[in-house]
C-alpha cells in the first residue's frame, strides 16, 4: 500500500499580504507529492489551528514578511497548545533575521527557513521530519 | 582549492539574455540599427518622443530628487530621521506607513497587535501627519506621501493652512490613489484591500465583481473630483502616482513592470476623459514609480522605451498635444527584491548599480534601498550609506554631465526598439481584455506573476541564475553578518505609549464633533458629493482617525465598516 501523503497547512497570519514566498513553497511541496491545505493571507492563528485539526495535517507552515513574526508566532504557539497540536511539525519561513531564529525555536518552531533558502532544503526538511512526533 | 580555481580560469559568460529574458547577441553593429529613424523614434533629449530624456539639458538643468524611504516606529522618530537625512543632503522625502495604516485600520485595532510601527510609521490622526512634517519646509521639500491613510492629504492641506503656506506652493506626489484595481492588490495588503481603498475582497464573495465595479465607479468619481481640486489649486503637486515598482517586485520582467502600469493609467484616463476632463489637464499631473534591477543596460533601455511608449500612446491614442503630458516623469526605487539577507553588506554594491541604471536612464527622483532591505526598513546607518551612494553618483562619477550618455549605442538602441515593441504588445493584450481592472479580476495578472516567479525560482535552484552569496560564493550561516541595528530598531516602549496615547486621544476628544464629522463624510460619500475632501478635512479637525474615516468611506459605498470584520461602527 502506498504511504499516505504528507499533509501540510500553509497560511499567513496577520495583516501582511506578501504571498510570493508562501505560494512558491506551496508549489514546491505539492510538486514533491505533498497534500497542501492553502489558506492564503490574512488568517488568524486560531483559524490556522482549526484547519490543522479539521484537515488532520502533519505540518503547519507560516510565512512572514512584515517584521511581526515574533508576536504572531507566539499566538500560533498558544493555539497549538490549546488545540493539542504539539505533535505536528511547525515550520516558519520568510523575512526572519538570524538572531530571531533561536527565539522562534524556543517558542516551539521546529524549522526556520529565512528568505532565499533553496526550495529543495525546505522540501527535504519537511519530508524527513513531517511525522517524527506524530501521535 | 586548485580544482576550483583552475576551472574558474577558463570560465566564460553563460549569459545570452537580459534579466527579463530578452535574447542578447554577442555583439551589435551598425546593421542592428540601420532602420532606426533618429528624428522619428529617438530624437534629441527634450524632443518628442522623449526616448533620450524629457528635458534638453537633463541633470544640467536640475539634478534628480534624492529621496530615501523613511518610516520609523512613531511619527516623532520618523520626523527625526527625516530631518537627519535632510541635514545630510537629502532634498526630497518619502514616507512609508506600517501594515495597519496600509490596510487603513487604527493602531489599537485587535488585528494591529504586533504590527504597529514595525514596517513603517503608524498614521492614525492628523497630528501624526503634522508630527512627521514638523519643521520641514512644505514649499521647499518634494514630498511623497503615499496615500495609505485617507487622512494624509487632508491633514497635509490643513498643515499648510496652519503654517500659512499657499496650496499652490505645495510639492507633493502620490496623495490620491487612482482607484483602478491594480496588481499591487496582490502584494501590499494582499487581496484584502483593492488598491488600498479598503475594499475587502474576502467579504465581497460571489458578487465580488459587481460590488467592485460599483465601488470602483464611485471611487473613480471621487478621484476625478480630487484631481480637479488639485489641478485648480495646487500647481506644483503630482497627485497621482502609478506604481510599477510594486509590480516588478513580484518577480515579473521589465516589460510587464511598465506595460501593466501604463495599462492601468490608460484605464484611468479613459474613465476621466469620459467624465469630460481634458487629457492635457490630467496627464501633466501624473507620475510613475519604477524599479531599477541589477541588469544595468536592460534597465536603462526600459526607461528609454517607457518614455517613447508613453509619449506615443498619449499623442496617438489620447490626442494629447501638451509636452507636459507627453513627458513621462518618474521616481525610481532601486529594487528591494534584489537585496539579499546573506552577506548583507554587498547589497550596497547592488543598490549602487541599480542607482546608476536609474540615472543613466534619466530618472527625475531616486531612492536607493538600504543594504538591510532584505530584513528591515532602513536603519540610520543603512539610510545614510544609501544617501551617500546617490551623492557619489551625483557629485563624483560625472554621469550627470551629459543627457542620455548611452544613446546611440548599437545595443541600447536596438534593445530599446525591441522593448518598445514588447511593451506595446502587452498593453494591447490587456486592453483587448477590457483593461487592467479586468485583467486583475479575471486572474490574468496573477497567473502571469506566478509564472514569472516560479521560473526565476527554478533557475535559482538550478543555478542557471547566479546570485552571489545566495546560490554561489556562499559562506556558512554562522559566519555571516547579522544586522545588529535591526534588533534595536523598534522601540517597543515608544510604540506601546503611542497606542496608549491614541486610546486616550479617542477617549478625550469631543465625541459629538467626531460623530458629526464622520456622519457628514458618510453622507458625502453616499451622495457622491464633489467635495469629499472638505468633509475629510473636517474629520481631521474633529479628531477622527484613519480607521474611522476609512470605515465610513467604506460604509458610504456599501461595504462593511471594518475590513477585518471585527469592529462595529462606533457611533451607531
Amino acid at each position: 500500500m502506498a504511504e499516505q501523503k504528507i499533509r501540510v497547512v500553509l497560511g499567513k497570519i496577520g495583516l501582511d499580504g506578501h504571498d510570493r514566498g508562501i505560494r512558491m513553497i506551496a508549489t514546491w511541496l505539492s510538486k514533491a507529492g505533498m497534500e497542501i491545505v492553502y489558506m492564503g493571507t490574512h488568517q488568524t492563528a486560531e483559524r490556522v489551528a482549526r484547519a490543522a485539526v479539521e484537515e488532520d495535517v502533519d505540518v503547519i507552515g507560516l510565512s512572514f514578511q512584515g517584521a511581526d513574526h515574533i508576536p504572531l508566532v507566539r499566538m500560533m504557539a498558544e493555539q497549538i497548545k490549546a488545540n493539542d497540536l504539539e505533535d505536528r511539525l511547525l515550520v516558519v519561513g520568510g523575512n526572519i533575521p538570524r538572531r530571531d531564529i533561536e527565539v522562534l525555536k524556543e517558542m516551539g518552531v521546529d524549522g526556520v527557513f529565512p528568505s532565499a533558502t533553496p526550495m529543495s532544503v525546505c522540501v527535504n526538511y519537511i519530508r524527513n521530519n513531517a511525522r517524527k512526533r506524530r501521535k | 582549492m586548485n580544482q576550483n580555481s583552475r576551472s574558474r580560469y577558463f570560465e566564460k559568460s553563460e549569459r545570452n539574455e537580459t534579466w527579463s529574458g530578452i535574447p542578447v547577441e554577442t555583439v551589435y553593429t551598425p546593421d542592428d540599427v540601420s532602420d532606426v529613424d533618429y528624428a522619428k523614434t529617438v530624437a534629441d533629449p527634450g524632443q518628442y518622443p522623449y526616448t533620450r530624456g524629457i528635458y534638453d539639458d537633463m541633470y544640467r538643468g536640475r539634478l534628480w530628487s534624492r529621496r530615501q524611504i523613511t518610516g520609523c516606529s512613531t511619527p516623532k522618530l520618523t520626523n527625526e530621521r527625516l530631518k537627519y537625512l535632510i541635514s545630510h543632503g537629502e532634498n526630497a522625502i518619502n514616507v512609508i506607513c506600517d501594515q495597519p495604516t496600509q490596510i487603513q485600520i487604527d493602531s489599537d485595532h485587535p488585528w494591529a497587535e504586533g504590527s504597529v510601527g514595525r514596517a513603517g510609521v503608524p498614521v492614525t490622526t492628523m497630528q501624526d501627519v503634522w508630527t512627521i512634517m514638523d519643521e520641514i519646509p512644505l514649499d521647499e521639500t518634494s514630498t511623497m506621501l503615499t496615500a495609505h491613510s485617507p487622512l494624509t492629504l487632508p491633514s497635509y492641506l490643513l498643515l499648510a493652512d496652519h503654517q500659512g503656506v499657499p496650496y499652490s506652493e505645495l510639492r507633493v506626489s502620490g496623495v490620491v490613489t487612482p482607484p483602478t484595481v491594480s496588481a499591487p492588490v496582490c502584494l501590499y495588503g494582499g487581496r484584502l484591500s483593492a488598491d488600498q481603498q479598503g475594499i475587502p475582497w474576502t467579504a465581497v464573495g460571489a458578487e465580488g465583481d459587481d460590488i467592485l465595479s460599483s465601488v470602483q465607479h464611485k471611487r473613480m468619481k471621487e478621484f476625478a473630483d480630487k484631481l480637479e481640486f488639485i489641478i485648480k489649486n495646487c500647481d506644483k503637486m503630482y497627485p497621482a502616482n502609478f506604481n510599477g515598482y510594486i509590480i516588478r517586485e513580484t518577480g515579473v520582467g521589465a516589460v510587464e513592470e511598465v506595460a501593466w502600469e501604463f495599462a492601468r493609467a490608460f484605464e484611468a484616463f479613459d474613465m476621466l476623459t469620459k467624465r469630460g476632463l481634458d487629457i492635457d489637464q490630467i496627464a501633466p499631473k501624473v507620475s510613475f514609480t519604477f524599479s531599477a534591477m541589477i541588469d544595468i543596460l536592460e534597465e536603462v533601455v526600459k526607461f528609454r522605451a517607457a518614455r517613447r511608449v508613453w509619449a506615443r500612446n498619449l499623442k496617438e491614442r489620447f490626442g494629447s498635444t501638451d509636452p507636459r503630458s507627453l513627458r513621462l516623469k518618474f521616481h525610481v526605487n532601486t529594487a528591494g527584491v534584489m537585496m539579499e539577507r546573506q552577506q548583507p553588506v554587498i547589497n550596497i554594491i547592488r543598490a549602487a548599480y541599480g542607482a546608476l541604471a536609474a540615472v543613466l536612464g534619466g530618472t527625475q527622483s531616486l531612492q536607493v534601498a538600504g543594504y538591510d532591505e532584505a530584513i528591515a526598513i532602513p536603519t540610520e546607518e543603512a539610510a545614510t550609506i544609501a544617501l551617500r551612494t546617490q551623492q557619489i553618483l551625483a557629485y563624483e562619477t560625472g554621469v550627470t554631465a551629459t543627457a542620455d550618455p548611452l544613446g546611440g549605442s548599437y545595443f541600447v538602441e536596438s534593445l530599446t526598439d525591441k522593448m518598445d515593441e514588447e511593451m506595446q504588445k502587452v498593453i494591447d493584450t490587456i486592453e483587448g481584455m477590457g483593461g487592467m481592472s479586468t485583467a486583475v479580476i479575471n486572474g490574468y495578472i496573477d497567473r502571469e506573476m506566478e509564472k514569472a516567479w516560479l521560473k526565476v525560482q527554478q533557475e535559482l535552484e538550478d543555478k542557471k541564475r547566479i546570485i552571489v552569496g545566495v546560490n554561489e560564493f556562499t559562506i556558512p550561516e554562522d559566519e555571516d553578518a547579522d544586522i545588529e541595528a535591526y534588533h534595536h530598531q523598534v522601540d517597543f516602549d515608544l510604540v506601546h505609549r503611542y497606542i496608549e496615547d491614541l486610546k486616550e486621544f479617542k477617549r478625550t476628544r469631543s465625541q459629538t464633533e467626531a460623530k458629526a464629522a464622520l456622519e457628514a463624510l458618510r453622507h458625502a460619500v453616499e451622495s457622491e458629493d464633489p467635495e469629499i475632501l472638505c468633509f475629510e478635512m473636517e474629520c481631521c479637525k474633529a479628531g477622527c482617525t484613519t480607521g474611522e474615516v476609512a470605515g465610513v468611506r467604506r460604509m458610504g459605498v456599501g461595504l462593511p465598516y471594518d475590513p477585518m470584520g471585527v469592529l462595529e461602527y462606533p457611533f451607531d
